[in-house]
């Protein structure tokens, strides 16, 4: 440990300019980003806001590069000429240091800006999205960055290594994933992905640092390249086989909410289609889901659907579905419209998803600053926001996370038009964005500052988190079905 | 740390793939053109260092070797580069110093200063002195102060043995002929780098001081009318042995 110590304060002599150089990126970004908030000082106040703002976007993360390939480098694996490789250096404690510089220098001046920024919107940053954001910045990022810097020996060779290796990366995950139309999201992928690669980043740089065989690390980067494609690939392709829809069975048990079953009504024709795209049909089938208590809700709804028309035989992949007044919505290939749309067919439809249900709502009245629940804090004072007074256009910001959906419904002065649904804010989930918050402006006033609307304002906010009840997964089998008969015109 | 092809090396007792990091305060290694970190004062480099050593005693090293304290490394000549690595070497008085090439491209006086800074420094009070193994083609830079030598060619051991008995064997032998026709167009194997000029015929032997070669020679050159043994240096020993080894393959 005081090895470690000893080679982190060299390092942070060392890289005492870059690291003031960092800390004034953060700062222009910590003063920039609020400025692309809805609601407050608009672009149009300076032209070269945004252009900086995006230039900002691109420098920071290659000077995290340049930070992380300095701060290896002075210590390289690489090569037979380093003065440390004959010097008592243990390496547990050069790899200590190394990871304690990353941690202090890089990545927790990265999170004090976004802390600054939520606590600037009113939102407590300490929230259980956090862990998850930080995570994702360390195996997405600074830890790939750090693994590149290991393998090469000089800045330029780090920089142009981790450049291509992304862009062909990104290459092949676009011809491996190829045309596919919106599919579910897996069950529990981000998490075993996060586990495996924390393993395998750990182990390659106790790899690196223990016995420097960088010929080695390099394949077994390009290995794990690899692999990540490939489960990518398993996970993400929802065809009923295939390692995502095992997943998606593990979390959605069959039978676990045996109140509620779908239920088709034939005949009810809905009118309504949408081109998913130009080979995929969004559709609506008269299908509805009884035995939801009133005010609960469908949240990450998929369905998967076996169509059998005389010897024609289609098994679509889990996709997201929602179930509407309407009926549930379909995804259909053309294709398979064309080949079955118009038969007589025998369709099994299995519906995976999670019941959600209303908390006690909370009412609070609008001040400049306030907190509303599910963690999110609004903003009444900003200046009018497309076309709207200050006091109608009211911006909520929510921290890293919101698991699940937010419902907010307004109260308006007398004589005032009333929304007709409250606003809903989706899940969300902070990434590796600079940006911690999610922002969503309330706009319950009608557009324009006209008389008759000038003084209506937004009394107070009615907001209610939902909570999760159950997840179940339920089918339907419809003996006979024509799938045109609910295509729209 | 390379690990060997084949064959073993150790170091201190410990074979050379199982060093770990304590090894390392008792050996210190010094070679031309190693990286240090060049935006470190000659001064902070020290200081640096310090806290790895248990041993480390610096004294006036900085100060015999006639190096700026203040001083950037990346300021440094090539020299002056050697000289601190020298000194960071030496400070912490390690058992076994290993040195790669430490006089390659340095002017005479540093070589000196070098030198006499390695020989003073080992000089201990307890009378048992650090190894030091040089790894070098300038012979004769080390030939006033080695004890014992050893040379590689294309990865075999030619010889390893103290210095003096080294020189001793070694021995360039020129015989003079009564008869210069009669010089024989093949010499003995062992000769090394036989050459001939009209009566005189010289060459260099690996046992040139043992009594039987006078009559090996009279053997081979039976017009043999005297024999003159004279002692070579190093490079001379390096330069037989490595043609002779050529003109085998």
């Amino acid at each position: 440990m005081t090895q470690a110590l000893h080679i982190f304060r060299k390092d942070l002599r060392h890289q005492r300019v870059d690291l003031a150089i960092y800390a004034g990126l953060l700062v222009l970004t910590g003063l920039l980003v609020p400025t692309g908030w809805p609601g407050h000082h608009s672009w149009s106040t300076n032209d070269m806001l945004p252009l900086v703002h995006t230039l900002l976007q691109i420098a920071i993360p290659v000077f995290w590069l340049v930070m992380i390939a300095r701060l290896v480098h002075e210590e390289a694996i690489v090569g037979d000429k380093q003065f440390w490789t004959t010097r008592p250096y243990r390496w547990n404690s050069l790899l200590g240091a190394k990871l304690l510089f990353v941690l202090v220098c890089i990545a927790l001046p990265h999170f004090v800006m976004q802390w600054c920024l939520a606590f600037y919107a009113g939102v407590s940053p300490f929230q259980s999205g956090f862990p998850w954001s930080a995570t994702m910045h360390l195996l997405i990022v600074w830890i790939p960055m750090f693994l590149f810097a290991c393998i090469t020996s000089t800045l330029v060779s780090t920089f142009f290594t981790t450049l291509g290796s992304v862009v062909i990366w990104l290459v092949m995950l676009a011809l491996v994933i190829g045309r596919n139309g919106p599919e579910a999201d897996a069950p529990y992928a981000r998490l075993i992905f996060s586990v495996l690669f924390a393993g395998i980043f750990a182990f390659l740089l106790v790899l690196l640092y223990r016995t420097r065989s960088y010929q080695l690390g390099r394949i077994l980067m390009g290995s794990s390249a690899v692999l990540f494609l490939l489960m990518i690939f398993f996970v993400s392709k929802m065809s009923p086989a295939s390692l995502g829809t095992l997943l998606l069975k593990a979390r959605y048990r069959e039978g676990a909410a045996p109140q509620l079953h779908l239920h088709y009504v034939p005949g009810l024709f809905s009118g309504h289609n949408n081109q998913n795209s130009s080979w995929l049909l969004a559709m609506s089938v008269p299908i509805e889901l009884l035995g939801l208590p009133n005010g609960n809700r469908l949240h990450n709804a998929a369905m998967q659907y076996h169509l059998e028309a005389g010897r024609y035989r289609y098994t679509s992949p889990w996709r997201p579905t929602a179930l509407t007044p309407e009926g549930m919505t379909f995804r259909v290939p053309t294709e398979v419209m064309e080949h079955a749309g118009h038969a007589d067919a025998h369709l099994t439809v299995s519906l995976a998803a999670e019941e959600i249900a209303p908390g006690t709502s909370q009412t609070t009245a609008i001040r400049d600053l306030f907190a509303i629940p599910g963690g999110g804090s609004c903003d009444a004072i900003n200046p009018p926001h497309e076309g709207r007074s200050a006091r109608t256009s009211v911006v909520c910001h929510f921290a890293y996370s919101v698991p699940y959906p937010i419902e907010i419904d307004a109260t308006m002065a007398s004589g005032c038009p009333i929304p007709k649904v409250p606003m809903q804010i989706p899940t969300y989930d902070g990434g590796t964005g600079f940006d911690p918050l999610t922002h969503w402006p309330v706009n319950f006033g009608p557009r324009g500052i006209t008389g008759a609307t000038r003084d209506c304002i937004v009394q107070s906010l009615t907001t209610t988190v939902y909570r999760p009840v159950t997840r179940f997964r339920t089918s339907l089998d419809i003996p006979s079905i024509r799938l045109a008969d609910y295509l729209g015109h | 740390m390379l690990r060997p092809t084949s064959g073993t090396a150790t170091l201190l007792g410990t074979p050379s793939t199982q060093l770990d990091s304590t090894m390392f305060t008792r050996v210190g290694y010094v070679a031309e053109g190693q990286e240090m970190p060049d935006w470190m004062t000659v001064r902070g480099f020290m200081d640096y260092l310090r806290p790895f050593y248990p041993t480390w005693e610096e004294g006036s090293l900085l100060r015999d070797l006639d190096l700026p304290d203040d001083r950037r490394i990346r300021e440094l000549s090539r020299g002056m580069r050697m000289k601190l690595a020298l000194a960071s070497v030496l400070a912490f008085r390690p058992e076994l110093i290993l040195m790669d090439e430490p006089f390659s491209g340095l002017d005479p006086l540093v070589r000196d200063e070098l030198t006499r800074t390695l020989i003073d420094r080992l000089a201990t009070e307890d009378g048992t002195p650090p190894t030091v193994l040089i790894s070098t083609h300038d012979l004769a830079e080390i030939e006033p102060f080695a004890t014992h030598a050893a040379m590689l060619h294309n990865g075999q051991l030619m010889f390893a043995e103290p210095l003096d008995v080294l020189l001793d064997r070694f021995r360039e032998i020129t015989v003079t002929l009564a008869d210069s026709t009669q010089i024989a167009r093949t010499f003995p194997r062992d000769w090394m780098c036989p050459e001939s000029s009209g009566a005189v015929v010289r060459f260099v032997h690996a046992n040139g001081s043992s009594e039987s070669l006078p009559q090996e020679i009279r053997s081979a050159l039976p017009s043999t009318q005297s024999i003159e043994s004279t002692s070579i240096g190093l490079r001379e020993i390096f330069l037989a042995v490595t043609r002779t080894q050529r003109s085998a393959a």
